[in-house]
């Protein structure tokens, strides 16, 4: 396998284009230009840990405050997914509970997994790591299927007295929670998993 | 381009030095700073958790059931469980923070539940939102406290509500409930709290909660009586039936008025007596102003029928006190019946004869000196037949000597004497004894020589009419002479001779048959003077020598005797009817 660092070349992750070793930006699109982004596994880091950390108070606090006729119940993601099963709703909770629990901590999972294993040195399963990569970068996006039950709720039910729903403050830490996994995913660099697998190949000159 | 081609191709440097720690190692600090200040913020603004014990936990839930003042939040339920023990429910209470230094000792929880009752519903609320944790305080900030045990029943006056509390004690058994009305002219101006059983067992009390303004009428000399339910009147007037309100009529109720004005204003606390009719209650406090009252028991051998709560205590024949309490004790005496009754008397200082100013010691040193002169305390009767029992204060000289003395529960006995004999006039042997010796043969002697007059009088009328001259008497006459003779033949055969003679002889039915007797007598002695009337106008067509003006001159008289003396015999009986009963 033939790649731009072994003819002594730069690509640019933005656009693809091929620069010179010396050219510090791209031509095309101006992007800051490196032949592995040593930097990213700092900002996977940081970007993973500031979503863990926001991931806690979207589990404590209520993800949706319903009133209805006088009596109004906060529920959590997992009071929630409780109180479906109670009524009988189990797709639905299953739906929820994977969208809400299972994805997001698999996303962590998967991320530090990834991160840690790229910064050590040895061989590795690239294909394998590659398609942890992808299905991380892929799935982010369907992570928010709580956020937006919650705004399409929020947006329908509003009966003042008799019923309404409001979102709760875990809503948007629930947000804040995956849009910083998504820049975790993102701020990797697939071209260190190349690297790791190329056997015997020296990443330095 | 082969890679032998470009052996001479340096692979881009990969830069290894550690870079400068990275910019967006701020995000997750600014995270950690967020989520700390939250955390903290939250912290910090929650209230302290309380405990509050329940009897039950219908209704409440964790996280949902609040705690409310005047109907606003002011706190959740967080947790509910069970006391030690099981025997209760205690539920922990996260309230407000701002609200903390209300929640002292005076804190009042109570739960709040839909509840229908005669005066209306209350707690609508709670049937869509569930039930509540209603609270109450004062507005002074006390000592934080973090346990309390929930009312059974809400306090009569919530925050804020002025007025004045007062103590009601009713005879037990009696209507009242838990917030009953409190009423006066028909305006509810109180409630009445949880009634709660004396130790003796024979009165109720009951707080109650009389609301600013009215509660300015509250006075010493106000009195309590009851308004539960009906008050049928039978009466001169007719039927009287008294509603003082629906709610009244199904939850009991009181209400108050002052029949005597000039009382002095009470405090909170005072105590008031609630009387079972607005008589009672007005009677009371006419005879008020006895207090203070001296409180001395008897000891009373065997049964003592019709002696009960409220007996008087008559002291030379007027009211001076009431019996408060009766009890039957067990007195080791050695007797076969160890069994007495002790009567506990409440009596009026200025009623027995004592100076309104003494302290009670005083007054029983006086009741002491009196005792030693021979006061005793007996069960006496009054009334008409004697069938009212009482409690007679008497000085009774030849008893043996005696005195107060002190009993080991600590009250004061009064000495007592044995049951008064029965007095022969009373009862209904002497009424028939009274009714025996009115004078009934004089009277009928003085009848019967009535009757003889009239029976010569018509012997004489009948020998006018036979007489010779009869045709020479006009018409006029003949006529005058047939009316008396009727008149005559309704004395002798109508009913109101026989009626009185009826009632002479018959001394069972004494009394009523006199009483119509009397009344025909006036009929009677008004036809007896027409009768001699018309005698006179026989008389005035004849001779004034001749015999038959001489005969019927003394018919006339006796006539005219015997109508006076049924006359005054009639106005006799109507004067004084009593005399036939009394025999004097």
């Amino acid at each position: 396998m033939m790649t731009a660092r072994d003819h002594g070349l730069l690509t640019c992750r933005s656009c693809g284009l091929l620069a010179e070793p010396q050219a510090s930006s791209c031509k095309r699109c101006d992007s800051p230009l490196a032949s592995r982004d040593t930097a990213s596994l700092q900002h996977v880091w940081a970007w993973l840990v500031a979503g863990l950390i926001i991931y806690v108070p979207a589990n404590l606090y209520p993800m949706l405050r319903t009133t209805q006729a006088f009596r109004s119940q906060e529920s959590t993601i997992v009071g929630g997914v409780v109180d479906l099963v109670h009524h009988g709703a189990i797709a639905i909770a299953a739906i929820v509970f994977i969208a809400s629990v299972v994805i997001p901590v698999g996303k962590f999972i998967v991320i530090a997994y990834l991160a840690v294993l790229l910064s050590q040195p040895g061989p590795k399963n690239a294909h394998r790591l590659h398609i942890l990569y992808e299905a991380v970068e892929f799935i982010g996006r369907w992570s928010m299927i709580d956020v937006f039950v919650v705004a399409i709720l929020v947006a329908l039910v509003q009966f003042d007295v008799l019923a309404s729903i409001q979102p709760g403050f875990a809503a948007a830490c629930f947000a804040l929670s995956v849009v910083f996994t998504m820049l975790s995913a993102q701020a990797f660099d697939p071209r260190m998993i190349w690297d790791a697998t190329d056997e015997g190949a020296p990443h330095d000159a | 381009m082969t890679p032998e081609d470009n052996t001479t191709v340096t692979r881009p440097k990969v830069e290894t030095r550690k870079r400068r720690f990275s910019l967006v190692w701020l995000m997750p600090v600014l995270a950690i700073a967020i989520s700390a200040y939250v955390v903290w913020n939250n912290y910090n603004q929650r209230g302290p958790l309380i405990t509050i014990v329940l009897q039950s936990g219908a209704g409440i839930s964790a996280g949902a059931t609040e705690v409310r003042i005047r109907d606003l939040k002011v706190g959740v339920v967080e947790d509910i469980g069970f006391s030690d023990g099981m025997a209760a429910v205690e539920v922990k209470v996260r309230l407000d923070k701002d609200i903390v230094g209300y929640v002292d000792e005076d804190a009042q929880f109570w739960l709040v539940e839909p509840q229908v009752t005669a005066r209306g519903v209350t707690g609508i609320g709670t049937l869509l939102s569930g039930v509540y944790i209603a609270a109450n305080w004062d507005g002074v900030e006390g000592e934080f406290k973090d346990r309390f045990t929930a009312l059974t029943v809400p306090p009569l006056a919530s925050v804020g509500e002025e007025g004045t509390r007062i103590v009601l004690r009713a005879r037990a058994g009696g209507q009242l409930a838990a917030g009953a009305p409190v009423l006066t002219s028909g305006l509810e101006v109180g409630r009445i709290g949880q009634p709660e059983l004396s130790k003796t067992g024979n009165t109720v009390t009951m707080e109650a909660f009389i609301f600013k303004p009215y509660d300015a009428r509250l006075t010493s000399n106000t009195r309590f009586w009851d308004a539960s339910g009906l008050s049928l009147n039978l009466g001169a007037q007719g039927l009287a039936l008294k509603v003082d309100s629906l709610a009244a009529l199904i939850e009991g109720g009181v209400t108050f008025g002052e029949p005597v004005t000039g009382g002095q204003l009470v405090s909170d606390g005072h105590v008031f007596d609630v009387f079972p009719t607005e008589a009672a209650a007005r009677e009371n406090a006419f005879e008020a102003n006895v207090l203070p009252s001296i409180n001395v028991s008897v000891l009373l051998d065997g049964d003592i029928n019709g002696l009960n709560l409220d007996t008087l205590v008559r002291f030379r024949g007027i009211k001076a006190g009431e019996v408060a309490d009766l009890v039957g004790v067990a007195v080791e005496d050695g007797s076969d019946n160890p069994v007495r009754l002790r009567v506990d008397l409440r009596l009026s200082p200025t009623r027995l004869g004592l100076s309104r100013d003494q302290t009670a010691d005083e007054a029983i040193a006086q009741l002491k000196t009196r005792v030693a002169n021979g006061l005793r305390a007996r069960v006496g009767q009054e009334g008409l037949f004697g069938q009212t029992v009482i409690l007679e204060l008497v000085r009774l000289p030849e008893q043996p000597t005696a005195e107060i003395t002190q009993g080991e529960d600590g009250r004061l006995y009064l000495p007592t004497a044995p049951t008064a004999e029965v007095d022969p006039n009373s009862g209904v042997n002497g009424l028939v004894a009274r009714l025996s010796g009115l004078p009934i043969e004089e009277l009928m002697a003085a009848a019967t020589d009535a009757l003889g007059n009239v029976s010569r009088l018509t012997t004489t009328a009948d020998g006018l009419l036979q007489s010779e001259g009869l045709d020479r008497i006009p018409l006029t006459l003949d006529k005058t002479l047939g009316e008396m003779r009727t008149l005559v033949e309704a004395i002798r055969n109508g009913g109101a001779i026989d009626n009185l003679n009826a009632t002479l002889q018959s001394a069972d039915s004494a009394l009523k048959s006199v009483d119509s007797a009397a009344a025909s007598l006036p009929a009677l002695s008004a036809r007896l003077n027409t009768a001699a009337g018309n005698l006179e106008a026989v008389i005035a067509g004849y001779g004034d020598q001749s015999r038959l003006y001489g005969d019927l001159r003394g018919v006339l008289g006796d006539f005219a005797r015997m109508a006076e003396s049924f006359r005054s015999l009639a106005r006799s009986i109507e004067r004084n009817p009593s005399s036939l009963i009394r025999g004097r």
